[in-house]
């Protein structure tokens, strides 16, 4: 089954080019070549970090290894395998030897000695990489955005896990020696993150963790991670998404650098709390050693450097609350209008909503008190939550049955190397599924109003609420306002906030309960990324927001809606067992870009915050700084914005990238808050 | 005892260190020709009308016993003069665009609501009342804090122009951290122009206050057409520059952005007469208070 992979990844990597930049020491391609073969790449994901067998053993000591086990293979599948990982890897040495020759047949056409130094030190790099494993952290680095790119040459991009982690012997090793010092890894570092950036930028799921905690308790940090975050306020490009694992001992420098990152305002420098995830997921059933190398996902979510895949659904959970008052059915509207994913290029479409439509749980107007329209409301969530879980399920087993991985990727996992079976096909030592359920906070915001509408100030029946929602409150502007200051999730308010709190809870309850009932784990996120095309695909909703408005991204309050600011806000989240959700309840927090008088008291600010959302109980929590002024003027000339970054959702994109909806909804993130 | 209180802002970051909740009480004791909270300033402050939220639906019009409430076709105006308060419009308006600007705590209430933020008042964070001028409530205000240091909240500001009898601050003066003191002008008669009142009172009370060993902060604010100038700012830098208690100055530049308020609580604005100033002579004018050293800030202007 290997055959045709094997056959197409070595045309494609014979055809790969050799570019050797004008300056700097870091060489490879970026742009200038896709592969036209998409076999090579097989079934191969691109959210979680690929393993790292090519730092143990270098490429070709990994084509060693997998030569030497094919021959004692069980199954002919497993010789197969190693046996194409093998012939995969010699020829990744080759590709690097042929950048070795390039270099040294440009040091033989240079005069200058400056050059002839550079390119002296690409030819020894790629020379000693083309047969043995790095020995400095140059090498390291190298080698890294050779792999990185190999990978994800047809993706926008790929993880890249805890780079701090595997890259600090090297590093280590060469400032112990006296051949690095810190800033010239600076430099280095700076330069790899210049290299991604040219790849591509946005939503690359090319995210990179630093820090953590030792299962001693220990800090698991560096003055890698360290610098890792200082060359991320250095380039202040959207590449890496980078974030940082913190802990009670978690060493002040890297403090110091996360909020230096965050106060630039990008939403990067994301910070994961160890406190509160590995315990977490501890209880959740993963093993311990893989809890504590945990990293995120190209989004927000976590998953576990060198022990898992990733795989995915989502929940549209406001579009199923319309389908709970609608009694099943999917009811387009004449206003509907297409929209774009997220991104000024993105193909527009009429979005319809990612809901198992069908599903009759009764009419919402027999409904005599606002207990058994909750009820209805929470069968079809439960209906909603079993359809996507065994939908997951599904895809496991028909990747079990018929997946293959590259055999690029199979090569970087030394579990692979050792018993020659297939990532898709058990080769993980953890299988990792995970379903999302973002916008609750806007589900309850809807609740809240019907309950105190319909059920307790009878203010409103419910024909007169669906007719309303139905022609997007045209000539109701009075019932409107009404639905629209009834109490809204993020404002500190328990009324609704613990109806979120309820919500988020009994997602997490009906996964445990389809988990238990299939044997088949699939962990809870409260995190959503198709927020802006579900509020065009679901009409005009309950709190009083018209058609388009933004509903909740994640797990944070509606934009324009949390008035009282973001302590109050950073309250009503933590009102929430955020630790069920282990996958992650992803948090944004958008500060206005002017905070204190001095740039200390500043970064103490963002320090009180973040050490906020631990005490409460989050397990990340996500900072931007933005100026709405600036921001507005950026849509009316972005020629003069280009360098304006923001956070999207688990990544951070140029402003003037994003189409005009996700403009407005970053935009109504900071309009409203109460600063 | 009550008191009575125009807002309570939450996670508000300029008026004293750390993340604080800064609750701003009614009265005042100025009549400041720029003033940004011009809501604040009666003891007990009528309607606020917010034209920008008003959705035309009559519905106060028909319940006002006084009918202070005109509708024509497009605009919707409050006669303030006849309004009594009586809050009946506030309960009937769907879009917020009518509010009774004054809400009665007691001390226990207001203790309660911002101990809420505690977990956020790391770093010197705490409550600091501001107004209108707080101590016009000084007793409301002395056992507010003291219930909310019992609750754990770490620190009391208060945020005056100190144009009130020594006594209020006496009451203070125990439960207080930080006095935030706004001094405007040290020439009597250009003071009396611009806030309606003298100075001798409130410098008075400010030798008094550093005498006592308070914990001082001075803030300046910069009115274009009022206090801009050298002579001022050099005046109120010899002034200060004695004080052994008052640890920081802040220059605030002046703005626009309470303008509009003005109207919505039937008020005339003079912010008119006045204007922001520039960049370099905010610098220039924070040269002048170099003694301070670090812990002088500038701070940006709002644009």
């Amino acid at each position: 089954m290997y055959e045709e992979i094997l056959s197409e990844t070595l045309k494609c990597y014979q055809e790969l080019p050799i570019i050797i930049p004008q300056k700097g020491f870091l060489v490879g391609f970026s742009k200038e070549y896709v592969p036209p073969f998409k076999k090579p790449f097989a079934h191969d994901n691109y959210h979680y970090p690929m393993g790292t067998a090519f730092l143990k053993y270098g490429i070709c000591g990994v084509a060693k290894k997998a030569e030497k086990n094919a021959t004692r293979a069980k199954t002919n599948e497993q010789k197969e395998l190693l046996s194409g990982i093998a012939v995969t890897y010699y020829e990744i040495a080759v590709y690097f030897q042929k950048y070795a020759t390039e270099a040294s047949n440009r040091i033989c056409h240079t005069n200058s000695v400056e050059e002839q130094h550079r390119l002296s030190i690409i030819y020894n790099n790629m020379k000693a990489l083309s047969t043995e494993k790095p020995q400095t952290f140059l090498q390291g680095v190298q080698l890294y955005y050779f792999m990185w790119k190999l990978r994800a040459m047809r993706s926008i991009g790929a993880d890249l896990g805890r780079l701090d982690i595997h890259l600090f012997p090297l590093f280590q090793k060469d400032i112990e020696q006296g051949r690095l010092t810190e800033d010239s890894a600076l430099d280095i570092l700076c330069e790899f993150y210049e290299k991604l950036n040219e790849n591509n930028s946005g939503d690359t799921l090319t995210n990179v963790s630093v820090g953590g905690m030792n299962p001693d308790g220990s800090d698991a940090s560096n003055r890698l991670s360290v610098l890792m975050l200082l060359a991320s306020a250095r380039v202040r490009k959207t590449e890496p998404h980078i974030n940082v694992r913190y802990h009670s001992n978690t060493r002040k420098d890297l403090i110091d650098a996360m909020l230096e990152v965050q106060y630039m305002g990008h939403g990067q420098g994301s910070t994961y709390f160890d406190e509160n995830v590995i315990p977490a997921l501890i209880q959740a059933g993963i093993p311990s050693e893989a809890a504590y190398a945990y990293t995120n996902d190209g989004c927000t979510e976590i998953t576990f450097d060198g022990y898992s895949n990733i795989e995915l659904s989502h929940i549209d959970a406001v579009a199923t609350l319309e389908a709970t008052v609608n009694n099943g059915e999917y009811i387009p509207r004449p206003y509907f209008v297409p929209i774009r994913y997220f991104h000024k290029n993105d193909n527009e479409r009429i979005y319809k909503p990612d809901v198992f439509y069908g599903y009759q749980t009764g009419k919402v107007e027999e409904c005599e008190s606002f207990e058994a329209f909750y009820e209805c409301f929470l069968k079809q969530f439960r209906y909603q939550v079993f359809g996507r879980s065994q939908k997951l399920l599904d895809n496991f087993l028909r990747r079990r049955e018929s997946g293959a991985t590259s055999l690029f990727l199979s090569g970087t996992f030394d579990f692979v190397l050792e018993n020659g079976i297939d990532l898709c096909r058990g080769g993980f030592p953890i299988e990792h599924h995970q379903l999302f359920s973002g916008s609750l906070t806007t589900v309850a915001d809807c609740l809240c109003a019907i309950k105190k509408a319909i059920y307790e100030e009878k203010r409103y029946t419910w024909a007169e609420l669906k007719e309303a929602t139905a022609n997007n409150f045209e000539g109701q502007e009075t019932m409107r306002q009404v639905l629209l200051h009834y109490p809204k999730f993020g404002n500190d308010i328990d009324e609704v906030d613990l109806i979120a709190a309820d919500l988020a809870e009994k997602f997490c309850d009906y996964l445990d309960e389809f988990s238990k009932e299939k044997q088949f784990r699939i962990v809870p996120c409260l995190l959503g990324h198709r927020y802006l095309e579900e509020a065009h695909g679901i009409a005009a909703t309950f709190d009083g927001r018209k058609y388009g408005d933004p509903i909740a991204e994640h797990y944070c309050a509606t934009p324009g809606r949390a008035l009282n600011g973001p302590t109050a806000l950073i309250h009503s989240i933590g009102k929430t067992k955020l630790s069920r959700a282990c996958g992650v309840a992803t948090v944004h927090v958008s500060l206005p870009r002017r905070l204190a008088d001095t740039r200390e008291q500043s970064l103490e600010i963002l320090h009180t915050l973040v050490l906020t959302a631990k005490e409460k109980g989050f397990n990340m929590i996500n900072i931007s700084i933005y100026d709405v002024n600036i921001l507005k003027e950026a849509q009316k000339h972005p020629e003069q914005y280009e360098d304006v970054i923001i956070r999207v959702w688990g990544f951070s994109a140029r402003f003037i990238d994003l189409c005009r909806e996700m403009q407005d909804h970053v935009i109504r993130r900071v309009e409203h808050f109460g600063v | 005892m009550n008191g009575q209180i125009f807002n309570i802002q939450r996670f508000s970051l300029n008026d004293g260190p750390g993340i604080r909740t800064t609750v701003f009480c009614c009265g005042c004791t100025l009549q400041c020709r720029w003033c940004h909270n011009p809501e604040g300033r009666s003891p007990t402050p009528p309607l606020q009308y917010l034209n920008s939220k008003c959705i035309h639906c009559r519905a106060c019009e028909a319940v006002c016993p006084r009918h202070a409430h005109h509708f024509d076709c497009k605009t919707h105006t409050v006669d303030f003069s006849a309004c009594i308060a009586c809050g009946k419009c506030v309960a009937v308006c769907p879009a917020n665009a009518l509010r009774s600007v004054a809400t009665s705590y007691t001390p226990e209430q207001l203790a309660e609501e911002v101990a809420r933020d505690i977990p956020f008042f790391k770093s010197n964070g705490g409550v600091t009342f501001s107004g209108g001028e707080p101590l016009m409530q000084a007793k409301f205000i002395a056992e507010s804090a003291k219930q909310m240091k019992e609750k754990g909240v770490p620190s009391v500001a208060i945020d005056t122009a100190g144009n009130v009898e020594w006594d209020a601050f006496e009451k203070v003066l125990d439960i207080t951290d930080l006095f935030l003191f706004d001094i405007k002008s040290l020439d009597n008669e250009l003071h009396r122009e611009g806030t309606g009142y003298g100075n001798t009172l409130i410098l008075e009370n400010l030798k008094r206050l550093e005498s006592s060993g308070a914990n001082i902060h001075i803030r300046i604010p910069i009115i274009g057409g009022f206090n801009d100038s050298d002579t001022q700012m050099q005046a109120i830098a010899n002034f200060v520059s004695t004080f052994q208690n008052a640890h920081q100055v802040t220059l605030i530049p002046f703005h626009k952005l309470g303008n509009e308020k003005y109207a919505s609580v039937g008020l005339i604005s003079q912010m008119e007469n006045f204007h922001e100033i520039s960049e370099t002579e905010l610098k220039r004018w924070n040269s002048f208070f170099q003694h301070f050293e670090k812990e002088t800030h500038r701070k940006e202007s709002i644009k």
